[in-house]
């Protein structure tokens, strides 16, 4: 997980120069997958590795380093792919505009009884 | 709103009331029981029963689009849900959020190559092609469900028709910049292949190796500019001579702007990217096979530009040898293990034996059967430039305003 990003514009103008400086930990299994909220079904043990095949169900933990362990990382240019909780857009202080009233939706999937809609 | 799924289950959007509770709601007090008896008010005065749900949840929308896509100095960006924010229907926010990155990856890759004239400019297209794409994805959804679920059947249809291009991924309105090169563009050579959109593929036949390709196999994603030269009629001997005057002039050395004699085709941009070949190797001796009878083992890229041709000459495979077209488009050859390329000259036929190649490719492009076009096409498949075959000199400049 990404901790703290360093940008520094001094250096933005060299192509061949690295800007960014990224600090990133390794987590735990448990903070990595959280288990679902209780008495909700899902998370990672009946979704995700559901559907994984074989060889990679057993490479579950799937990180390089222990747990706790620091990283810096140096780039030239980095993509924030983190979704709508973006932490790297977080960083940038950068502000969403539109609706903030959040709409709540239920999703079910289910079997029908037969005599269900009649 | 119902969306049947597999195994014959049914899948149950339920929107809940938000008019009666102003605070938010607490995901993790949902159960099953409160979200069924909410579904079946809906189904009244049916009923609504199940024995089986194999699967739940609750998740709360907001319809935002974040205030910018990319930092100032183009070094930093973002893609997907980081930037736009909405419904999770039909697809749209993960095909949206893929192209976000098929637009972006190939931008980052040249420009940390250090093989473009100006990172920067390079890579802040991303922001004029993909953030107003960013808007009107919102804006879409805003308008199907915008009203807490609440729509008429009859607007959802008008609205769902009204953007039903966008959401194919088309119309999506790139605008004018070195990689949408539209003033220097002829578009009425190809009226069907807008600049900056994306190409538009058709099936097409090997004219040497009688295989049927997609276009999205010939522009397959490593990187490369393809020219694709809608050759026209090539048993006209006037036809033939423009289509071998193009390739000259694309394939002849000529003096590049630090004064060395290179060619567009082969030598003036050379291929910037690691080639699988290290790996490939490995694996092939893992399995005891001979690393050139490997399936992945494909001509090696040399360039950062390919050309290829579509020519409209139905019936001509026998008639008209590979020979009789420029070398350009079949060498150099590879003494070592390739011989001549084959997989470049293509026809746009009918063929019996596959319904999807109908001979209407050119149609559909918009180009005229006898006297052809040419397309620049992008790494991401976009369109980046059409004209004429005597437009060489357009190309060259297109090329020369990307690349160092």
């Amino acid at each position: 997980m990404a901790e703290s990003l360093v940008y520094d514009a001094s250096q933005e103008n060299n192509p061949h120069n690295y800007p960014i400086q990224l600090t990133l930990r390794t987590l735990s299994d448990i903070e990595a997958n959280p288990p679902p909220a209780p008495g909700a079904f899902g998370g990672r043990d009946v979704i995700a590795k559901g559907n994984l095949p074989d060889d990679e169900v057993h490479q579950e933990s799937g990180t390089s380093g222990s747990p706790g362990h620091v990283e810096l990382v140096k780039a030239k240019y980095v993509i924030g792919c983190d979704g709508a909780h973006s932490w790297l857009r977080q960083q940038l202080n950068y502000k969403l505009e539109g609706a903030s009233a959040h709409s709540v939706w239920y999703v079910i999937n289910f079997d029908m009884s037969p005599s269900c809609i009649h | 709103m119902i969306i049947p799924r597999e195994r014959n289950m049914t899948r149950l959007y339920v929107p809940l009331d938000t008019a009666s509770s102003n605070e938010r709601l607490d995901r993790s007090s949902v159960t099953l029981d409160q979200i069924f008896q909410k579904a079946k008010k809906f189904f009244q005065p049916y009923t609504l029963d199940f024995k089986v749900c194999e699967w739940w949840s609750v998740y709360g929308v907001g319809q935002l689009v974040a205030e910018r896509n990319q930092h100032p100095s183009a070094r930093i960006s973002l893609a997907g849900d980081a930037v736009h924010m909405h419904s999770p229907k039909i697809g749209l926010g993960m095909n949206t959020s893929m192209q976000d990155g098929y637009n972006l990856g190939w931008k980052v890759a040249m420009a940390a190559a250090g093989i473009v004239r100006d990172e920067k400019a390079l890579l802040t297209t991303y922001v004029g092609e993909r953030y107003p794409i960013a808007q009107r994805l919102v804006a879409y959804d805003r308008t199907l469900f915008g009203e807490h679920g609440i729509v008429d059947p009859g607007e959802y249809l008008k609205q769902h028709e009204r953007f039903k291009e966008f959401a194919d991924g088309f119309k999506l309105d790139y605008p004018e910049s070195m990689l949408v090169a539209k003033t220097l563009s002829n578009q009425a050579a190809a009226t069907g292949l807008i600049i900056g959109e994306s190409f538009k593929h058709q099936r097409v036949l090997g004219h040497v190796n009688s295989q049927l390709y997609w276009t999205t196999k010939l522009f397959q994603s490593d990187g490369r500019f393809r020219i694709v030269l809608l050759a026209g009629d090539v048993s006209l001997p006037n036809q033939m001579a423009r289509v071998n005057t193009f390739c000259k002039e694309l394939d002849e050395e000529k003096k590049d702007r630090n004064g060395n004699a290179t060619s567009l085709l082969r030598t003036r941009y050379p291929y910037c990217f690691v080639q699988p070949s290290p790996p490939l190797l490995r694996n092939a001796l893992a399995t005891s096979q001979h690393p050139a009878i490997s399936f992945l083992h494909e001509r090696p890229c040399k360039s950062m530009i390919d050309l290829l041709a579509i020519h409209s000459t139905v019936g001509s495979t026998d008639s008209i040898s590979m020979f009789d077209f420029p070398v350009a488009l079949y060498g150099p050859f590879d003494a070592d293990y390739h011989g001549w390329d084959h997989t470049r000259i293509h026809v746009d036929q009918a063929v019996h034996y596959d319904r999807y190649c109908d001979g209407l490719a050119y149609e559909r492009w918009g180009v005229d059967r006898t006297k052809g076009a040419v397309v620049v096409i992008r790494p991401d498949m976009h369109v980046g430039w059409v004209g004429d075959l005597e437009d060489t000199q357009a190309i060259e400049l297109y090329f020369s305003t990307i690349f160092k």
